[in-house]
């Protein structure tokens, strides 16, 4: 079913969840727009310093220009990859591993900023999922989770493959860390905008009693 | 680390150069990228010598604690792989070091700034900005003329 075909109250709950999703997402966004371009502008820094120098040394030149067509590269894919969060299109069909590892590479130094540490083994498996579905759907997952930790510091993420479909488990416990800072959220996530964003992309999610929380999402065809 | 090498071809300047020492550097960033950049562009343009880096606070408060391991100058970057560059700073107070703190960050707000300035930071530079005033604070540090205009104030 198209996004515009949805009946409008249960569109907005999602889009709202989404842009909250979104908004907490702004420093990894900038993250990923700067990471390349500041080594760019430092590159060129460095350029433009052996330009003034005598004699000017070629081939140095030469290296500074391949770095500078490396990095330039680069910040195109990083644009796109961010067009592809906002736009949520992109890519589908990603190993279960790669999409893990890009969702907590995306938010580990704020969750390490704010104390937390996320324990979780590489499933080592083949099998793909949709990645669109598992970046929003997982990544406000764990925001949801660290919002509402309530002094727990320790993160843990457990996947398994049931006949096609994978559980990943998740809740927070005590650990050792200490916070040292929180940043300026737009708002908590809830479990309420995990679920809807859940249910929008057709993914079961799972409230367990002993406060974790579980996503199971099907391999991807 | 390549040092400093290029001398000016003016006297005044071969004079100043002569008499500005290295600051030995130790870098916390957890970026490879942008770290190798700062790396090569401070060792080329700026009177510093890199001495060691680190990717995560656990591993720069084991180095900073090392017996034998000094550095003049810490550049430290607030978000980081483990822990954070908070930390960093607050470790780094603790241990009572004879360096100059610079925080360099894409985290420049206010608050930061302040948090930061608490924490025992000499300086806050914006990481996308402010790489210019950096190396110019480093410039009159190593010629013993570091004073507060140099950019990287606590705005």
């Amino acid at each position: 079913m198209d996004e515009l075909d949805r009946p409008s109250v249960e569109l907005a709950v999602v889009e709202s969840a989404r842009y909250a999703l979104m908004r907490r997402l702004g420093y990894v966004f900038r993250h990923h727009l700067v990471v390349n371009l500041q080594p760019l502008s430092m590159t060129c820094q460095v350029m433009r310093y052996r330009l003034n120098g005598v004699p000017i040394e070629v081939s140095s030149l030469h290296e500074s220009v391949d770095q500078v067509e490396r990095l330039a590269r680069s910040s195109i894919e990083s644009c796109s990859e961010v067009i592809s969060w906002i736009t949520a299109k992109g890519e589908s069909n990603v190993a279960l591993s790669d999409a893990l590892g890009e969702c907590l590479a995306n938010i580990r130094s704020s969750f390490s900023f704010r104390g937390f540490v996320i324990r979780y083994a590489d499933p080592q498996v083949g099998a793909s999922v949709d990645l669109v579905t598992l970046r929003e759907v997982l990544t406000a997952a764990l925001m949801a989770t660290a919002d509402h930790a309530r002094g727990l510091n320790e993160i843990a993420i457990n996947v398994t493959d049931d006949a096609g479909v994978f559980e990943i488990t998740l809740g927070a416990r005590a650990g050792t860390e200490q916070s040292v800072g929180e940043q300026n959220p737009y708002r908590l996530i809830t479990m309420d905008d995990v679920q809807s964003l859940a249910s929008f992309h057709g993914v079961e999610f799972l409230r367990l009693s002993n406060g974790f929380v579980r996503i199971r999402i099907p391999h991807a065809a | 680390m390549e040092q400093h090498g290029l001398v000016s071809i003016y006297p005044e300047e071969q004079q100043a150069q002569r008499t500005m020492k290295l600051l030995k550097t130790y870098i916390v960033e957890d970026s490879t990228i942008i770290r190798e950049s700062l790396i090569a562009a401070l060792e080329e343009m700026a009177p510093i010598e890199v001495v060691g880096f680190a990717e995560d606070e656990p591993s720069a408060v084991r180095w900073l604690s090392t017996p034998g391991n000094v550095a003049d100058l810490l550049i430290v970057d607030i978000f980081l792989k483990l822990g954070s560059g908070l930390g960093v700073l607050t470790a780094a107070n603790k241990l009572q070091l004879d360096s100059t703190l610079l925080v360099l960050s894409n985290h420049a707000t206010a608050d930061m700034r302040q948090k930061c300035r608490e924490l025992g930071s000499d300086k806050f530079y914006d990481k996308s900005n402010e790489l210019d005033a950096l190396m110019a604070y480093c410039e009159r540090l190593a010629s013993g003329e570091a004073g507060n205009t140099a950019g990287g104030e606590f705005n």
